[in-house]
């Protein structure tokens, strides 16, 4: 049961996407390698209903995250990306958290001649955009 | 060990430190005419070698470029000590074989440039991406590449973009591909 509904997200509005520290290169810039698909899309919160600090926090112990902050509609901008408010509510072993949103659009399932660089495209595109942390790696936990 | 292939041996080693940024050189005695002493030991006429300071050569552009390679490698191992300590569902480990991939196409590039005289094609940064995959991510004023090296096939994937240019494509990162390094370069 979902109480929350699926809302369209405004181009200007934000979204937090957590990044484990662990996997960054020992300058914590952000890099290319960042942005990957979990579960089958790229998980972020919106800022309606998320801050960033509760983004790095969600799935305990913040100090392993930094965040960052992706813009909607410069996301969309990006040939082949799409952007969905999907809340999550009585999932079981997920927390409820209404600002859930995914980017789908990364891994593609056809595979073909066309598609070689793709992903690489994708990402470059993506990095051009957002790399900037909105809470850097190291960052005092609040 | 004959004294002329220990000779060899410590004129190659000695150029390998000076390369390295040593300021000596090991010169042998048989450079008398450049003005270093023949030593003769007592019980024979074997000869020695002489230690001599000389000038630094002042490294070349291709010189630093490499040594910026090599730094760049060495802080890539970081990735294999990359641990799934957020309990991410698609987490496959760094390899060394998928390290090794990405820096030995990066070695062969730079060799492949290097002897074409392409200078400036830069050094890319080594980092992880998904499934245990490596990027190489040249990223310069005007133009930037993006070469992923899967954990899984021995292919690399590719895409890059400079003004009125775009590349993208896959290759076996067992080859050189020079017009990689021509396209960084020009």
């Amino acid at each position: 049961m979902n109480d929350w509904p699926v809302e369209d997200i405004p181009n200007p509005d934000s979204l937090f996407y957590r990044v484990p520290v662990g996997g960054l290169r020992k300058d914590m810039n952000v890099a290319p390698g960042v942005f990957k698909e979990n579960k089958g899309s790229i998980s972020t919160d919106w800022e309606k209903y998320s801050t960033a600090v509760e983004t790095r926090s969600r799935q305990g112990r913040p100090e392993r995250f930094a965040v960052l902050r992706m813009i909607v509609g410069k996301v969309k901008e990006i040939e082949e990306l799409t952007v969905s408010h999907e809340p999550v509510q009585a999932v079981e072993g997920q927390p409820d958290n209404q600002a859930h949103t995914s980017i789908y659009g990364l891994d593609s399932q056809i595979v073909g001649f066309a598609d070689h660089g793709r992903k690489e495209r994708i990402r470059t595109e993506l990095y051009k955009r957002f790399n900037a942390w909105e809470i850097a790696p190291n960052a005092p936990v609040e | 060990m004959s004294g002329s292939r220990m000779e060899r041996l410590l004129e190659s080693a000695s150029l390998e430190r000076h390369r390295a940024g040593s300021p000596y050189l090991v010169y042998s005695a048989k450079d008398e005419r450049l003005g270093f002493k023949r030593r003769e030991h007592r019980n024979s006429t074997e000869e020695f070698i002489s230690l001599v300071p000389v000038p630094r050569r002042p490294l070349s552009l291709s010189d630093l470029e490499w040594r910026s390679m090599e730094d760049e490698i060495n802080a890539a191992n970081f990735v294999l000590n990359i641990e799934n300590d957020i309990e991410t569902d698609d987490f496959v480990p760094y390899t060394r074989e998928t390290l090794s991939r990405a820096t030995g196409f990066l070695q062969r590039l730079m060799i492949h440039a290097h002897s074409a005289n392409l200078v400036g094609v830069g050094v890319p940064r080594i980092g992880p991406a998904d499934r245990g995959s490596i990027d190489l991510y040249w990223e310069r004023s005007d133009r930037t590449l993006l070469i992923n090296f899967p954990a899984s096939e021995s292919v690399a994937n590719y895409y890059g973009k400079k003004p009125k240019s775009e590349i993208s494509g896959r290759f076996d990162p067992s080859e050189a591909r020079a017009e990689l390094a021509v396209w960084l370069a020009d």
